[in-house]
């Protein structure tokens, strides 16, 4: 999975439905982790289509 | 390594609540990660007033944006069911809340009360070690260790604290309401909350005008990721055409809600969970202020006993399931139910209910004729609701 950055609001909708607890989302930043299995959950969890 | 009895992860109302409930009698610290409590707003904040009531709580005419007279539902073709007369009235919609403001002043309050805020703190890891947690945590360039009795994990929608000490609370894509909202100026509203429903609109979820200050609105949406096919963003900018508000966008939030209803285990040795970590908000309406504070107070309330007993084993901290679910179990064991019976609705259902709503007269309905409507529309409701009742 790829986030663009630009259009990320840093709400953590992504974060909560990682099965592999692989994303941190912080104030300003987004991690994640070697834990990501590219399952693609977060694909849809996101609000704003910020990842694909 | 700071020691003290009780590290509360997250400064929103949940755990502001649990802090100030602690702090007076015990060694309480609050990591919070972002630099300003309250910011950004992930939430369309409408709230009852009962509940300020009902903690005793102050409220600061600052924290609310609008006092709500009633509630409008509007169904697929534009009919309209006004939840105002006497009976919907004991429900007492409230407030819509400047949660910035709200959020902030329930921190302040447990300051005030002696817990150590320490903001800009993200939380790392946490383990047991010695019937005592370690909590690593980072606060601008800093690392940070605690050596605390008990956790209190108030860290909302990601719950990251909870997974670190067991228990699983990972949300399935089809327990997350994926939500966008905007806050707009040009929409004049009467002191109402609007709820839009249809499959179209939201699907399997809602579309809401929220009304604030002066003619602004929190103008939002919520759906559920695996029944749609583009993401919340999409839906409210054809919502806001549709309903045709000119307004112009002052801010944007997004956020999730969790509608699972309430983990299985919200308590483990040294581990207290509140709040939406705990996917404590309503399933149908999202709302989950009032569960966050209650929630968070009875975990504050049940965490400082537990250290006058000198125990933090999960047996110690068992009273607190009895005392939330005594409080608001039912309420969101009623509302899961209800989702599910809501997620069958077809647009025609939603208009079918709202047309007889109407006609009935919404106060005359008691929970019976809804069933026995539904039931008659859909016999295959019958089972869902029959369990509804139980």
């Amino acid at each position: 999975m790829v986030i663009e950055k630009d259009a990320c609001m840093y709400c953590g909708c992504c974060a909560s439905v990682c099965p592999s607890n692989a994303i941190v989302v912080t104030d300003y930043e987004i991690q994640v982790s070697d834990d990501c299995t590219d399952c693609k959950t977060c694909v849809k969890a996101c609000p704003m289509g910020a990842i694909e | 390594m700071r020691e003290c009895d009780i590290v509360v992860v997250g400064a929103g109302p949940a755990g502001s609540m649990a802090a100030y409930a602690a702090a007076p009698f015990c060694d309480v610290v609050v990591l919070e990660k972002r630099a300003h409590i309250g910011v950004p707003k992930q939430c369309a904040e409408g709230t009852s007033e009962g509940i300020f009531k009902k903690l005793k709580i102050e409220v600061d005419p600052k924290w609310i944006s609008r006092k709500i007279e009633f509630a409008r539902l509007v169904s697929p073709s534009g009919i309209k069911v006004d939840l105002k007369d006497e009976r919907i009235k004991q429900l007492k919609f409230g407030y819509v809340l400047d949660r910035k403001k709200a959020d902030k002043g329930l921190a302040e309050r447990a300051a005030r009360a002696g817990a150590d805020m320490y903001l800009r703190t993200l939380y790392k890891e946490g383990k047991r070690e010695n019937n005592h947690v370690i909590v690593k945590a980072r606060q601008l360039d800093k690392d940070l260790t605690f050596r605390a009795k008990i956790v209190i994990a108030a860290d909302g929608i990601m719950s990251r604290v909870a997974k670190d000490f067991g228990i699983n609370t990972l949300l399935s894509l089809r327990h997350l309401e994926s939500c966008c909202q905007y806050e707009m100026t040009g929409v004049e509203r009467e002191d109402c909350i609007e709820m839009y429903f249809g499959n179209e609109i939201a699907p399997k979820g809602y579309a809401w005008i929220f009304p604030k200050e002066k003619d602004t609105a929190n103008v939002g949406i919520g759906i559920l990721p695996t029944k749609a096919e583009h993401p919340a963003r999409v839906y409210l900018d054809r919502f806001i055409t549709q309903v045709g508000l000119s307004g112009k966008i002052v801010e944007m939030n997004a956020g999730g809600v969790p509608v699972s209803g309430p983990v299985k285990h919200t308590y483990a040795d040294n581990l207290l969970i509140v709040g939406d970590a705990a996917r404590m908000a309503n399933p149908v309406s999202g709302g989950g202020i009032h569960t966050a504070l209650l929630s968070g107070k009875f975990a504050g309330e049940t965490a400082l006993k537990a250290i006058e007993q000198g125990k933090y084993t999960k047996k110690y901290l068992k009273p607190y399931e009895k005392l939330w679910k005594d409080d608001f179990g039912k309420e969101l064991d009623l509302s899961l139910k209800g989702r599910f019976i809501l997620e069958e609705f077809t647009d025609e259902d939603f208009d079918a209910t709202a047309r007889w709503m109407n006609e009935k007269g919404i106060g005359q309905l008691g929970p019976i004729d809804l069933v026995k409507f539904a039931v008659k529309r859909h016999p295959k409701f019958a089972l869902k609701f029959a369990s509804f009742l139980t």
